[in-house]
């Protein structure tokens, strides 16, 4: 007895040095739900997680006005405004195409040719092309490149070609307001914090207001950090109200039951020690640790409430270790046994969350242990009777579980009972943030959807593969499958293709200097033109000069690192993504990312595996319990849990919803906390009022803690709140409904 | 006096223009041609309809209207050019033609200058980035009647054109473009 406190001690020196370890290597939280899937066996994964970091990180900023003028100095009030902030990072703007890109295609012009304008210099008609160039120069027409760069006017065709007119102001209603729209791509510096989230919404309200006075225009804004400040705001007002309430609830139970905070204390520290020693354990055994994992390990562990309020009940009253001993330990081994089924899941994610929940209840129950004894001494001096004045014997549970799961199958027979794996219900999101999102995929006339990601270990190995890519869209366009293909190396000619322009042109105008004189150009300029013509330059224009002049933007479209090379072909429009798909597998260095179908399947599969792994967790529970009970009570104790869970299920189908993964998660809580409390009262005595005071004040904490959470607007969160709330209850229902002096 | 000249500016764009008729001669430098591109033509200005310019040798003409896109006659057919180059060249012509204050005065500065003959020149300054890269400043000489617009662009070369012989048109319409345009180009710009 009194080395128990040692062993918290001991706990409290193994936190510490794992402490120290992390404080050197650094804490890492992942926040990608595919990444709780078995590892990618792309060559190149990096490349896939650093578009979807600057996938997570872009805003697209919507600049909306009455005429192209009130438009044009609203973009340049708001490009000042950008200019200004270090919260947002312009991706692209024509500054950048101007200044950087424009001066990459004039130094390589030679290279850059359209097919028809290779076509005709190879038929000898360049003095055509130089006259007509000559004849546009009579008109007031301005060109991009000028004249004397591009005397034959194959750059500017060129350009024209190939870079895309998102420029242009597409005209759209917004409000049945029509207004001409232009996109500003921005990167959050900081959108994912609370700060940050906070910072870039008062940012965006003062300049929507400004644009909006001063010139008359609208400005919204879409994106991945819009809709995690939207979830964030709304969770702080939720955790607000619903943490607020639960938690004085709570104090005022343990204060009328307990007439003490010292039980409520023991519970508290117990779960946050068990909390505190998983998340060390787990960070260092994993590397990375899921923010899932994190939420869901910490619920889980949240079954350790139990074993502290359980030694409050029965403080005071002579050797209490011996007493509760062993159905703390019976309870703790079940709910570790339920929990580490997960272990053989073979999903990373559930991995995780097995071993974090087993690690913070082993953590939460030494606590109790060790600290219990020093922490609450005062006995429980007030129990009333909480049973109900109803016996519902074993053998009719068991006749209920038969029919409830008789039910569900059923009901799963008939289509009734179905699965979501949508991964939306992981945001929340304000009805503005959404209509501005689907008029955002509107204006655009497209989804962010899904892409190729090609990676090679050089850029002339990817040429290659953007060599048999180029044929591949021509098939795919003849053939419907996708309308658009944006990527940057259709910027680019393939280095053949190059080559051979470049020798076209020089063949066509090295040997001809008089084409250039006859237009009119000095002699000192066709000189200067035919030294550069015949200077052998050795120079292709490759991926890597576009991706550095585009900045930000050509990093999401070309990725370079010591391991490789990567660019990402982006599929506008796709019609048959099962047959990119396909292609896509078999051949080297290429994936196909689809980010929603992506996390649809990771969660779909965790799901899966999750309510696979729920029946071999009850299996393992009941083995376990053979150990300390006969059949009969064994059977006794996992009958209420497992009825609670089939309510749940029931219920979930009552309420016209699907079941997916949150509630799946809830159902193990269940599992954890109902064996608990069966556990509890298996061991006590007939007429023991203090232990089935102890769950029902377990089951009203856990009620009122997670059950609660039903009500929160973030979908996952209510998935899993209902199901604490309906599992809970009728576990604690079906406690009450126990009379120990009727059983056999 | 600001209010001053704000009435007299907002008096004067308010004002019915005359409808002219005349020619031009343009006159185009480019870095590293020995002589500048000189062209002639005809054009026919009507403030409510728009601006008519040909070559005389028939191979280019430019319609700008007085709303919407400019149009281009390449010989055989009318297109409408869509580079941001030529959307600002159209806009500012158009503005200077119609003496629209407005437009001029939100798009660039204006400056009074004594031209080599005495003759009043504004110097347009561009007040947009965007148009600063492809313009330098733009030169307007005018009395009764614009007499000449000299555009400086920033990769050094210059646009001038001088207007001559100007004498009233009656109305810019399918008829009276046939006198500087064939016939077929004529009726598919004008046609209704």
């Amino acid at each position: 007895m009194k080395r128990l406190p040692l062993l918290f001690l001991a706990l409290l020196l193994l936190d510490l040095a794992g402490a120290a370890l992390l404080y050197k290597r650094g804490i890492h939280i992942q926040t990608d739900l595919t990444a709780m899937l078995p590892a990618s066996r792309d060559a190149h994964p990096e490349f896939e997680a650093k578009l979807t970091a600057a996938a997570s990180e872009q805003i697209l900023l919507l600049l909306g006005a009455e005429d192209e003028d009130t438009l044009d100095d609203a973009g340049d009030a708001l490009n000042a405004a950008l200019a200004e902030t270090d919260q947002l990072q312009v991706l692209i703007d024509e500054d950048r195409l101007f200044d950087h890109v424009l001066p990459v295609f004039e130094a390589n012009r030679l290279q850059l040719l359209t097919a028809s304008d290779r076509r005709r210099l190879a038929n000898g008609e360049a003095a055509d092309m130089i006259l007509a160039e000559l004849r546009a120069q009579r008109s007031l027409a301005m060109k991009l490149v000028p004249y004397q760069v591009d005397p034959l006017g194959t750059l500017n065709r060129y350009i024209d070609s190939v870079v895309p007119k998102d420029i242009a102001a597409p005209s759209k209603s917004w409000q049945g307001k029509s207004l001409l729209w232009k996109v500003v791509p921005v990167r959050a510096t900081d959108g994912m914090s609370v700060a940050g989230g906070e910072n870039l919404q008062r940012w965006l309200d003062g300049e929507k207001a400004k644009l909006l006075s001063d010139n008359g225009a609208v400005l919204l804004a879409t994106g991945v950090p819009i809709f995690t400040r939207d979830a964030t705001s709304m969770a702080r007002g939720e955790i607000n109200v619903i943490g607020s309430v639960s938690m004085v609830a709570i104090v005022l139970i343990c204060l009328l039951v307990f007439r003490s905070l010292q039980p409520l204390l023991l519970a508290l520290f117990s779960v946050a020690s068990g909390v505190v020693t998983a998340f060390i354990f787990c960070q260092l055994a994993f590397w990375h640790l899921h923010l899932v994992t994190l939420v869901f390990g910490a619920a889980l562990t949240g079954v350790a409430v139990d074993f502290a309020l359980h030694f409050a009940a029965h403080a005071g009253r002579g050797d209490i270790l011996q007493r509760i001993r062993s159905p703390m330990l019976l309870s703790l081994l079940s709910s570790v046994a339920g929990y580490a089924a997960l272990l053989f899941t073979g999903v990373r994610g559930l991995q995780e969350i097995a071993l974090f929940s087993v690690v913070g209840l082993i953590g939460a129950c030494l606590t109790v242990l060790s600290l219990g004894p020093l922490l609450v001494r005062r006995e429980l001096s007030w129990a009333p009777r909480l049973s109900l004045p109803l016996n519902f014997a074993i053998p009719w549970r068991w006749l209920a579980v038969f029919i409830c799961a008789g039910a569900a199958g059923m009901l799963f027979a008939r289509g009734l009972l179905k699965f979501d794996d949508n991964p939306r219900v992981m945001y929340a999101a304000k009805p503005r943030t959404l209509e501005v999102a689907t008029f955002a995929s509107s204006l655009l006339e497209r989804e962010t959807g899904p892409y190729l990601l090609i990676s090679a270990d050089d850029e002339d190995q990817l040429q290659l593969e953007l060599q048999f890519l180029r044929g591949q869209i021509e098939q795919w366009q003849r053939n419907n499958l996708v309308d658009e293909v944006q990527w940057i190396g259709s910027w680019i000619p393939e280095y053949a293709t190059q080559k051979h322009n470049e020798a076209v042109y020089r063949e066509a105008l090295a040997t001809r200097p008089e084409l250039l004189s006859a237009a009119g150009f000095s002699a000192r300029y066709v000189n200067a033109f035919q030294h550069e013509l015949l200077a052998q330059k050795d120079h292709l224009l490759k991926m890597a000069e576009l991706s550095t002049a585009l900045g930000s933007a050509g990093q999401s479209y070309a990725m370079y690192d010591r391991r490789g090379v990567a660019t990402q072909v982006r599929l506008l429009g796709l019609k048959d993504a099962d047959a990119i798909r396909k292609l896509a597998t078999q051949r080297p260095g290429w994936r196909f990312v689809d980010r929603i179908n992506d996390l649809q399947r990771a969660l779909s599969q965790l799901r899966e595996r999750a309510l696979w792994f729920l029946g071999l967790s009850y299996l393992l529970v009941l083995l376990l319990l053979r150990f300390a009970h006969p059949w009969r009570k064994v059977l006794g104790i996992v009958c209420n849990p497992l009825l609670a869970s089939l309510v749940c299920v029931l219920g979930v189908v009552a309420i016209g919803h699907s079941l997916s993964l949150f509630h799946v998660l809830g159902l193990y809580l269940v599992l954890g906390l109902g064996v608990d409390y069966s556990i509890f009262m298996a061991s006590s005595a007939a007429e023991d009022r203090r232990t089935l005071l102890a769950v029902v004040v377990s089951a009203l904490t856990s009620i009122l803690a997670f059950g609660l959470l039903a009500f929160s607007s973030t979908p996952f969160v209510a998935q899993f709140g209902t199901t604490m709330l309906v599992g809970c209850s009728v576990s604690v229902l079906l406690a009450m409904m126990e009379n120990k002096s009727a059983r056999v | 006096m600001k209010w001053l000249l704000l009435l007299i500016s907002m008096s004067v764009s308010a004002q019915e223009l005359p409808s002219v008729q005349g020619k031009f001669v343009q006159t185009r430098d480019t870095p590293g041609m020995d002589a500048p591109l000189k062209s002639d033509g005809k054009f026919l200005f009507a403030q409510a309809t728009g601006l008519l310019w040909a070559i005389d040798d028939g191979s280019t003409a430019m319609f700008i209207p007085a709303e919407g896109k400019t149009r281009m006659w390449r010989g055989d057919q009318w297109q409408t050019p869509n580079s941001p180059a030529m959307k600002y060249t159209q806009q500012f012509i158009r503005a200077i033609a119609q003496q629209n204050q407005a437009e001029l005065d939100k798009n660039f500065q204006q400056k009074k200058l004594t031209g080599e003959d005495g003759a009043n020149v504004t110097r347009l300054s561009p007040r947009r980035s965007r148009i600063k890269r492809f313009i330098s400043y733009i030169d307007v000489r005018r009395d009764t009647y614009l007499r000449s617009i000299r555009i400086q662009q920033q990769d050094g070369a210059a646009l001038q054109l001088d207007f001559l012989d100007q004498q009233p048109l009656a109305a810019l319409n399918a008829d009276s473009c046939e006198n500087v345009l064939n016939r077929s180009a004529c009726q598919q710009v004008f046609s209704p």
